[in-house]
């Protein structure tokens, strides 16, 4: 409900005051063991950094706006802010996203139907500056009163309460990284009407025309990544030396000698994960080679530049971007002669690659891209790996990446997966298509910014949380091992980070993984339990007592 | 009956305009360029899909041949978001109550407006349209016209109400809600309520409604009004006029958001028509200010950038380097 006194014109406010106060009694409440929990969303900013970034939203700063020394330079930031608008609303300029965004902000009733449906307002204690509606209609009225301009009369009835000052512009650039454009609130509206969208023109305009942008998406994720060839910073070389390091993992994990191929020219599958993995979750792309090995698939990674790294930040906030990184992609695919490119387990990389960028590939870059779940439903089912789903007899639930499901419409195969490795598999409420975002979208998974790290996961992550615990109440203490089938990299780092800020793994020993671990610690041919928490079946003990 | 009235010729002049004005928003949207893709999932129209899922859940998806659509699967939704607003009803309780018979009204208006040509044209064809036709088709439209314009005069009208009260006193609407909006809802309660008196009043049976609209079809004189039926009769004409600049448009734009956005999941595969298309738009310039968009002038630009073609081996004395 709206606060009493609230005004959407307070965004223009120049007190330089948050127009929301993160009160930890507001939050949602959350399930045993977590129902006492009263966690403080502070902005935890020191004092010269309060100084120095904007942070009048929410107290929180994402994207280290500078505060302007002086009036002029706060009125050349405006100005730009506007040309940038233009821009938005040009056909020629912004030929990617005009007929969605002109026919979301014409024709959006604010009924607020979509405000339920969106979990970082729900989470907040439905604060307002959170509601999918609040950035669309400021943008409305701006776009109204100062590019659509009209009489005097006109001007006043469209909504001409919103001025365009330096305080509106810095709070709607924060505003556009408080939304994991998950596009559940696009699901929900009876008209078609995208507020996530919104959110993502926003994100474009600041980084397209003004060079605004969190820097870990932009300087240090898609520029590094087009420098160096990862976001991570990770080298070709270096790329090399962990491929070596993760065979020989897999030797002492497995007892299986495997020979991970890369830059093998014309392979049928040219497979890239996100870099991330090959840093925090190698024995991801260990269970993959495991996996493709086993089914004798003719497969590679790539060294070149591009060729490693699956992520595309782009997708979030700058379609050039975009681009730039999606053809780069193609063109070391293109080089290898491969038959097509696989994406590994992350979700944004699948909407990246096989969605958004589909219609910039020109005819000699538009190489076949396509999801690694299909490829290992085919493997599974082909019976070339042996499986016991005894091995995985834990429960495990299934979270769904928004990126991969509602946005790329990849619901059922991983389902049908764990269905035949994992006895225990049980689904969230609600899941697939419906699914809530892990809190990590739009790029938070990577960003802590100077204080976006308790926010990420005591706001937006919280919705997430609460479907954990539920899902597993029946089993919550920690004598029971639990794991999230998280297929995502992403999401696996907002697990990761969602499990240590709750205490999740002490209080009720719930952990992650991926599908791939998964279905590796299901294979009757790897002696020990992959998963390194998974509790050994009976038969595997019996047999290690033997060994002995 | 006397000659054409101002009434009339100001009926004809609007009819031109609302249709000029349809096609051209129509003209408008369609000829928008093709966007990235931004489907939303699930599509009403995929068939075996159980969850909601996409072709994309298939190996080698752009190898096989594409299922083709279910139009019956998205005329369902559709029809049931129209006729039922089943989507409010399950996510909006409270304001379904307002908005549904609103629409009701609303669609039932069109309804009124097709019995009453058909009625004309019926009399016109020398069957007489009353309760004691000795034609039924002529007894049915007699009753009919009544039903339907009595539904879409009291239904219109309390939606109307509704939502116009909804809006000034629920404190999740009333921030969100400009001026203009409370001005539209106020013209269409005006619409609805000139109606439903004008009916209660003087024309309880639409039969005054259907001689004028014989008279439009014939251009013939119009029969005697009320002052009020006129003011009806002219804020009809306005609001149909006005309607296309508004958000209440959103009747007419559900059709692009559902079928060019939402349910839009066409792949650019090689050599097809979408990929030809899309060439046209690879070579707009770029002119976005920020420095890692500068270098670049067209779309183009970024393919021939990123494909880092290695130079062709210099040749010296007939020897290669």
């Amino acid at each position: 409900m709206t606060r009493k006194g609230f005004r959407l014109s307070d965004v223009a406010r120049n007190s330089g005051k948050p127009l929301a106060n993160l009160n930890s009694r507001r939050l949602m409440e959350l399930p045993y063991p977590l129902e006492k929990l009263r966690e403080e969303v502070t902005s935890g900013l020191k004092e010269g950094q309060q100084q120095e970034y904007e942070t009048s939203l929410d107290g929180i700063t994402a994207s280290y706006i500078p505060r302007p020394q002086n009036e002029m330079e706060e009125e050349a930031l405006v100005q730009r802010f506007l040309d940038g608008l233009k821009k938005l609303f040009s056909a020629q300029d912004n030929w990617t996203f005009i007929q969605p965004l002109m026919l979301t902000l014409n024709y959006c009733v604010k009924c607020q139907t979509c405000s339920e449906a969106c979990p970082i307002y729900v989470s907040s204690g439905r604060q307002e500056i959170y509601r999918p509606t609040w950035r669309s209609e400021i943008l409305r009225r701006i776009y109204h009163r100062y590019i659509e301009g009209g009489n005097g009369l006109l001007s006043r009835l469209n909504g001409d309460d919103i001025d365009l000052s330096w305080a509106t512009v810095a709070r709607l650039a924060e505003a556009a990284y408080r939304c994991t454009i998950c596009r559940r609130c696009a699901q929900a509206c009876p008209l078609g009407i995208d507020n996530g969208l919104v959110t993502h023109e926003l994100r474009k305009l600041f980084s397209q025309e003004m060079g605004i942008a969190p820097k870990e998406l932009h300087e240090k994720g898609t520029v590094l990544q087009l420098k160096s060839g990862s976001s991570t910073g990770m080298s070709p070389k270096a790329f090399l030396n962990t491929v070596e390091f993760i065979e020989e993992d897999i030797t002492e994990r497995t007892g299986l000698k495997i020979r991970i191929p890369v830059d093998r020219k014309g392979a049928d599958i040219l497979l890239i994960h996100n870099t991330g993995e090959y840093m925090s979750w190698p024995e991801t792309i260990a269970a993959f080679a495991i996996i493709f090995e086993k089914a004798g698939l003719k497969w590679t990674l790539c060294s070149e530049l591009g060729g490693y790294d699956a992520v595309n930040y782009g997708v979030w906030y700058d379609d050039i971007q975009l681009a730039k990184v999606a053809l780069r992609q193609a063109t070391v695919a293109k080089e290898l002669g491969v038959g097509k490119i696989v994406i590994g387990e992350c979700g944004h990389a699948h909407k990246a690659s096989i969605v958004v960028a589909d219609r910039v590939y020109p005819p000699d870059l538009n190489i076949p891209r396509e999801s690694c779940f299909p490829v290992l439903e085919e493997i599974v089912n082909s019976g070339e790996l042996r499986l016991d789903p005894l091995r995985n007899n834990f429960p495990i639930t299934l979270h769904d990446p928004c990126n991969t499901v509602r946005l790329v419409g990849i619901v059922a195969p991983q389902r049908r997966i764990l269905r035949q490795i994992a006895p225990q598999f049980r689904e969230m409420n609600p899941h697939g298509v419906d699914n809530y975002c892990c809190g990590g979208g739009s790029g938070f998974a990577i960003m802590t910014g100077a204080n976006m790290y308790d926010w990420k996961l005591g706001i937006a992550g919280r919705m997430k949380v609460k479907q954990v615990l539920d899902v597993f109440q029946d089993v919550i203490g920690p004598e029971f091992t639990k794991y999230i089938c998280s297929p995502c990299s992403n999401c696996k780092a907002q697990f990761r980070d969602l499990i240590d800020y709750y205490n999740l793994e002490e209080l009720c020993s719930i952990h992650y993984t991926g599908l791939v671990e998964l279905i590796v610690n299901a294979m009757v041919d790897i002696p020990r339990p992959f998963l390194e928490a998974a509790p050994a079946p009976a038969a595997l003990e019996f047999e290690e007592e033997a060994a002995k | 009956m006397g000659s054409v009235t101002w009434l009339q010729i100001l009926t004809y002049a609007f009819m031109a305009l609302i249709i000029t004005v349809y096609l051209a928003r129509l003209a408008k949207h369609a000829r928008m360029p093709i966007h990235l893709r931004w489907e939303l999932y699930p599509l009403a129209g995929e068939r075996n899909r159980p969850g909601g899922g996409s072709y994309l859940e298939d190996t080698e998806w752009w190898s096989r041949p594409r299922e083709e659509k279910s139009f019956l699967g998205e005329i369902r939704f559709m029809g049931e978001e129209v006729l039922l607003f089943k989507e409010y009803h399950r996510l909006n309780l409270p304001y379904w109550y307002c908005v549904y018979p609103f629409h009701v009204g609303a669609f039932a208006f069109l309804g009124l407006i097709t019995v009453l040509i058909v009625g004309a044209l019926t009399t016109m064809g020398g069957v007489e349209v009353s309760g004691v036709s000795p034609n039924l088709w002529g007894r049915f439209l007699f009753y009919a016209t009544p039903v339907v314009g009595g539904t879409s005069l009291i239904f219109g009208t309390i939606g109307s109400v509704a939502l116009l009260i909804g809006r000034l006193t629920n404190a999740d609407l009333k921030p969100y809600t400009r001026r203009i909006e409370y001005f539209n809802l106020a013209l269409v309660l005006a619409l609805f309520l000139t109606g439903l008196v004008s009916w209660a009043l003087y024309d309880h049976v639409f039969s005054i409604a259907r001689q004028y609209v014989a008279s439009l079809l014939t251009f013939s004189g119009a029969p005697g009004m009320s002052a009020l039926t006129v003011a009806h009769i002219l804020l009809v004409l306005a609001t149909a006029a006005y309607l296309p600049f508004t958000n209440m448009m959103h009747f007419f734009a559900k059709w692009f958001t559902y079928h060019k956005i939402r349910w839009d999941d066409a792949p650019n595969l090689r050599g097809s028509g979408l990929e030809s298309r899309l060439g046209t738009l690879h070579d707009l310039p770029l002119s976005w200010s920020s420095p890692h968009v500068q270098a670049l002038a067209r779309w183009r630009d970024i393919a021939q950038m990123e494909s880092r073609e290695k130079p062709a081996p210099r040749v010296k004395k007939g020897v290669t380097e």
